[in-house]
C-alpha cells in the first residue's frame, strides 16, 4: 500500500510539482489549496503526512493544525523565522518545517525519512 | 555600484520616498547594510516576509541595534498566538489585512519616527491583487509624508511584476534600480 501524502499550498505550482515528484516516487498524493480545503478532504483521505504551505489565504495555519489531529504535518515555509521560533513550532504533530524554496531532492528525502518509502 | 555600499542615507536626504528595486542574490544584504545604516534614527519596518523575532535575531547577530526600530509584523500572527503587540512590535493578523496594517503603520508613524521601512512589495503582491497593493502603497506613501518621515519600499526586480512596480514607481519620488 502506497503511502498518502497531502500537499496543501495556494501556489499551484508548488501543488503540481511536490505532486509529480511524489507520485514518481510511489505516493499516493492528495492536494488541497488552502487550509479549510485540508480540513474538508480529511474527512475522507487519511493522509500519512501533509505538506502544509504556512502561509495561505483564508482560516489561519495556527487555527488549522489543532484542528488536525493524529497526522503528521511538515510546514512548508516561505516565512523566514527564528531558530527558538522554529523549534517552538515543532511540535506534537508538526514534524518538520522545510524551508521555501526547497531543493525537490531534498523535499523528497525528508518526506522518506519521515513516512518512510 | 555594489549593491550592498547604497548609501541609503544620501539618497533619502534627496527624496521622501523611494522604491528600491533589488536582485534577489543581494536581497538579505541590502535589507541588513540599509536597516544599519538607518537605525540610528527611529525606524518603523514593517515585515511581510520574515517574523518580527526572526528579523530582530538576524540584526542583532549583526550588531545592528533594534532599540530604534519598532516593527509591524504581518506573518507572525498567522503561524503562532502573538498578542496584538508586544515591546517593539505591532502584530498585524495577515499579510492581506491591508487596513489593519495600515493602522498600525500610521500609529508608529504618529511618534516621530524618522524612516519607514516596507520589506517589501514582492511579499505583498503574494497576497495582494495588483490594484489594492498599489492603492495601499500610494496611502503608505501618503500617511509617511505627512508625519514628515520618508520611506523605502523593498521589492525583488522581477518581470513577473514589471508593470506593477512600474506603477508603484508613480507613488513614490523616485526608482533606485539596484541591478544597473
Amino acid at each position: 500500500m502506497p503511502k498518502t501524502i497531502m500537499v496543501v499550498d495556494d501556489e499551484p505550482d508548488v501543488r503540481n510539482t511536490v505532486k509529480t515528484v511524489l507520485e514518481k516516487n510511489g505516493y499516493k498524493v492528495v492536494t488541497a489549496v488552502n487550509g479549510d480545503n485540508c480540513l474538508e478532504k480529511l474527512k475522507t483521505e487519511k493522509p500519512d503526512l501533509i505538506l502544509l504551505d504556512i502561509m495561505m489565504p483564508g482560516t489561519p495555519v495556527r487555527e488549522i493544525v489543532p484542528k488536525i489531529k493524529g497526522t503528521k504535518i511538515a510546514y512548508l515555509s516561505v516565512v523566514r523565522t527564528g531558530e527558538a521560533e522554529k523549534e517552538d513550532l515543532i511540535k506534537n504533530n508538526i514534524v518538520d518545517f522545510i524551508q521555501k524554496p526547497f531543493d525537490i531532492k531534498e523535499l523528497l528525502e525528508r518526506v522518506k525519512k519521515i513516512v518512510g518509502d | 555600484m555594489l549593491v550592498t555600499k547604497l548609501e541609503i542615507l544620501r539618497e533619502l536626504e534627496q527624496d521622501d520616498a523611494l522604491l528600491l528595486l533589488i536582485p534577489s542574490n543581494e536581497y538579505n544584504s541590502v535589507v541588513l547594510e540599509n536597516i544599519r545604516q538607518l537605525a540610528k534614527e527611529p525606524v518603523c519596518y514593517v515585515t511581510l516576509n520574515k517574523t518580527f523575532a526572526s528579523l530582530k535575531e538576524t540584526f542583532e547577530q549583526n550588531d545592528i541595534n533594534t532599540k530604534n526600530i519598532v516593527f509591524v509584523d504581518a506573518i507572525s500572527q498567522n503561524i503562532k498566538k502573538v498578542p496584538k503587540q508586544t515591546k517593539g512590535c505591532y502584530y498585524v493578523s495577515a499579510p492581506n489585512a491591508l487596513t489593519e496594517m495600515a493602522i498600525a503603520i500610521v500609529k508608529v508613524l504618529r511618534h516621530n519616527f524618522k524612516y519607514l521601512v516596507f520589506d517589501s512589495i514582492s511579499s505583498l503582491l503574494v497576497y495582494q491583487k495588483n490594484a489594492p497593493a498599489a492603492k495601499f502603497t500610494s496611502s503608505i506613501v501618503n500617511n509617511t509624508k505627512a508625519n514628515k518621515a520618508k520611506a523605502v519600499f523593498y521589492a525583488i526586480k522581477s518581470a513577473e511584476h514589471e508593470k506593477i512596480l512600474n506603477d508603484i514607481g508613480m507613488f513614490v519620488d523616485r526608482v533606485v534600480d539596484l541591478s544597473k
